[in-house]
């Protein structure tokens, strides 16, 4: 096996191939088409190119239906179209790979540089209560081990999982080890076309659609909030580095800003969830050790609810918001923050 | 009643009456006026001649006839069941 | 099974009678389908039936098959697929006028152009009946609807032009026409490529009732003496149904 210089797409299809990747249907978009580029020329892989992104997502659950392990790419504009579907993936338990090469929002916002704006939307994007599991690395070699863990929680699930990107580290070139030592998944449930099954978007007990029947629709919500807890738990993926010298700050960061963070090793411990959603438990015990707790992200403060939400405490937190990352801007920043704590 | 003036029966309905909504397609489809919706429930008047206009317009499967040998049919019992 | 109730190994009867109302026309369509079905001896393993949202989209769950009832308007690329993905398979997707030509047209369009072998049957009410009777993409002009109060505005739409120009099937029957639609459904089926089957049928409850039809079998008289059959035609005129089958 030799090392590989890869561009962050190109490992995303990479992977996507050794884990098992049949079907791709999508739309092109900034910064996300190298993966249908890619996949092009893969001979034993159906690739559509769909009307928009809403017929992308819709082929793709009709490929998983009928047994094939699908994925689709895109970036925040056709993940909004993406939802209401996405919805229907979960109440069908439809198992696939949706990938999101974040750039700066709203709406076309500068489609060339990334941003983190799409955290929250991925799990409460689509209309009702949903789960899904959803991972963000933060360098090439982890997008390609994380598009396999991605097909994987998808089969293991079956439903949609959510691979978030930027548009940073998905253009990044970086030298990976495209290794196949991964235990890869497989579906039980048979393709479509041998039996009389229902899949239906209305609340249902199995085949039948149950509208207006409330107890079945909580038992099947409940259902399907401790399936996603359960697979989730499998993974738990996350990154901790304690700090070389004494220190009562935890700073927390993920996706391309993290890897900024990690200058700041020798100051700070460092936290980065991989695994976004379900959040990750882990972080309150880690938490607990430190006073402070720092978090920034691209976003005016997405991710940081869901921190001050499990631990219940103050939190500090520091938006950098999308279209650059650069040191001197964050280090200021912090250095910002520190002075106006110690003035309280 | 004599049997002259009775239309030979050659069908036998059955109407499903948990699948029927008695919406009253099959009465306006039938040529000699067999079928009656009565007190909310569809009925039949033993003259069938199995043309199964009926059967064929029903939006719900809730009608079907059987076709019969007239001989074997007496005209002035019911030959109305309860398909379901 | 005999002859004329084979069609009924591809429904599930437990399920029945169905959510629609007394004297709607889906039940005929749907029955008409499963005829076809029969005449044809499709598999139960190898047919998949899909469908969209709406009063004509509940038809998809009585199908004795696998079936799938997908978010409004995006039947066909779900279909799309399905089919891609197993190429093996019977894909046949029934919905309504308000979901494939209205929310969903732009899908229809495309699998027209990219003339996936699937088969469309659009239960076409003229009207979005499950949510109270609004205006649809094909319902005429100046017809009063609770969008529409006084009278239609726009002129309904066609699809047939864009068939011809993909060689795609397309046919027009109705629910009163049974040997007629039985037909264009079943040619459909056997049709290598996209094609598309539009079967007027009534909505009495929110659309027929508005337009002072008293009941269904008012409406069903009424496609009766509107329309002319007319096969294999160039074109269809408004008051024509008939099948325009190019030649590939
Ligand atoms: S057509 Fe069918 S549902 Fe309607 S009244 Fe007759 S049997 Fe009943
Ligand atoms: S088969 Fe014909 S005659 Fe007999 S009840 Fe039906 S419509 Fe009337
Ligand atoms: S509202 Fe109209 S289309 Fe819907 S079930 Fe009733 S009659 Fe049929």
């Amino acid at each position: 096996m030799k090392k590989q210089l890869v561009q962050g797409n190109q490992a995303i299809v990479m992977a996507a191939e050794v884990a098992g990747l049949k079907f791709y249907a999508g739309y092109p978009i900034t910064p996300a088409s190298e993966i249908i580029h890619e996949l092009v020329n893969k001979k034993h892989i159906k690739v559509l190119q769909m009307e928009d992104e809403i017929a992308s997502v819709s082929a793709c659950i009709g490929a998983s239906l009928a047994g094939l392990k699908a994925m689709t790419a895109t970036s925040g504009p056709g993940f909004s179209l993406m939802q209401e579907s996405i919805g229907l993936a979960h109440m069908m338990e439809i198992p696939l790979v949706i990938v999101n090469v974040q750039r700066v929002g709203p709406s076309t916002g500068m489609p060339t540089l990334p941003a983190q704006g799409d955290v929250i939307q991925c799990i409460h994007g689509s209309h009702g209560d949903y789960f899904p599991i959803v991972f963000y690395p933060n360098s090439v070699s982890e997008l390609y081990a994380y598009t396999v863990m991605a097909f994987n929680a998808a089969e293991e699930s079956m439903s949609p999982v959510i691979l978030l990107s930027d548009g940073y580290i998905s253009h990044l070139y970086e030298t990976i080890m495209p290794h196949r030592d991964f235990d890869i998944k497989n579906r039980s449930r048979p393709p479509l076309g041998k039996g009389d099954r229902h899949f239906t978007g209305l609340s249902h007990e199995g085949s039948v659609p149950r509208t207006s029947d409330v107890d079945n629709y909580r038992r099947l919500i409940t259902h399907l909030y401790e399936k996603q807890q359960l697979v989730a738990q499998r993974y738990n993926c996350y990154e901790y580095l304690e700090c070389g010298k004494d220190t009562d700050t935890l700073l927390i960061s993920y996706g391309a800003l993290s890897r900024v963070a990690y200058y700041f090793k020798n100051d700070f411990a460092l936290y980065r969830p991989i695994q976004m959603f379900p959040v990750v438990e882990e972080i309150k015990i880690i938490a607990s050790r430190y006073k402070r707790i720092l978090v920034m992200e691209m976003n005016t403060g997405q991710y940081v609810r869901e921190i001050e939400c499990i631990l219940h405490r103050e939190i500090e937190f520091i938006p950098i918001l999308g279209g650059r990352i650069d040191l001197h801007e964050i280090k200021q920043k912090i250095r910002q923050k520190t002075i106006e704590r110690n003035e309280e | 009643m004599t049997g002259e003036k009775i239309q030979k029966r050659k069908g036998i309905v059955h109407i499903n009456h948990e699948y029927c909504k008695r919406c009253g397609i099959c009465v306006n489809f039938c040529p000699v006026k067999n079928l009656e919706i009565r007190q909310q429930k569809l009925m039949e008047l033993n003259r069938c001649i199995a043309c199964k206009m009926c059967q064929r317009y029903c939006p719900d499967i809730a009608i079907e006839i059987e076709e019969v040998d007239e001989k074997t049919v007496g005209t002035g019992k019911s030959g109305h069941r309860n398909g379901g | 099974m005999d002859k004329e109730s084979g069609f009924k190994r591809y429904l599930k009867l437990d399920l029945l009678p169905t959510p629609w109302c007394p004297g709607c026309g889906n039940g005929i369509v749907l029955k008409t389908i499963c005829q076809a079905f029969d005449e044809l001896d499709l598999p139960k393993d190898g047919t998949v039936v899909i469908s969209g949202i709406g009063c004509a989209g509940r038809s998809a769950g009585f199908f004795n098959l696998d079936s799938v009832h997908t978010a409004h308007g995006r039947a066909i690329p779900v279909a799309e697929g399905i089919k891609y993905a197993n190429d093996a398979l019977h894909v046949v997707v029934v919905s309504g006028d308000g979901d494939l030509l209205g929310i969903g047209a732009n899908h229809l369009l495309h699998a027209i152009r990219r003339k996936t072998n699937i088969t469309v049957v659009c239960y076409a009410n003229e009207i979005y009946a499950m949510t109270g009777g609004q205006a649809s993409p094909i319902t005429p002009h100046n017809t009063k609807t609770l969008t529409t109060p006084d009278g239609n505005p726009d002129y309904p739409t066609d699809v047939q032009f864009l068939f011809k120009h993909h060689n795609g099937y397309f046919a027009r029957t109705s629910a009163y026409h049974l040997n007629h639609m039985k037909k264009c459904i079943t040619e459909s089926l056997e049709f290598n490529g996209f094609s598309f089957v539009e079967v007027r049928t009534m909505c009495i409850v929110n659309y027929g009732r508005r337009l002072g039809y008293k009941n269904s079998n008012e409406m069903l008289m009424h496609y009766k003496e509107l329309y002319k059959i007319n096969d294999y035609a160039e074109e269809l005129a408004q008051d024509e149904i008939g099948i325009i089958k190019s030649s590939s």
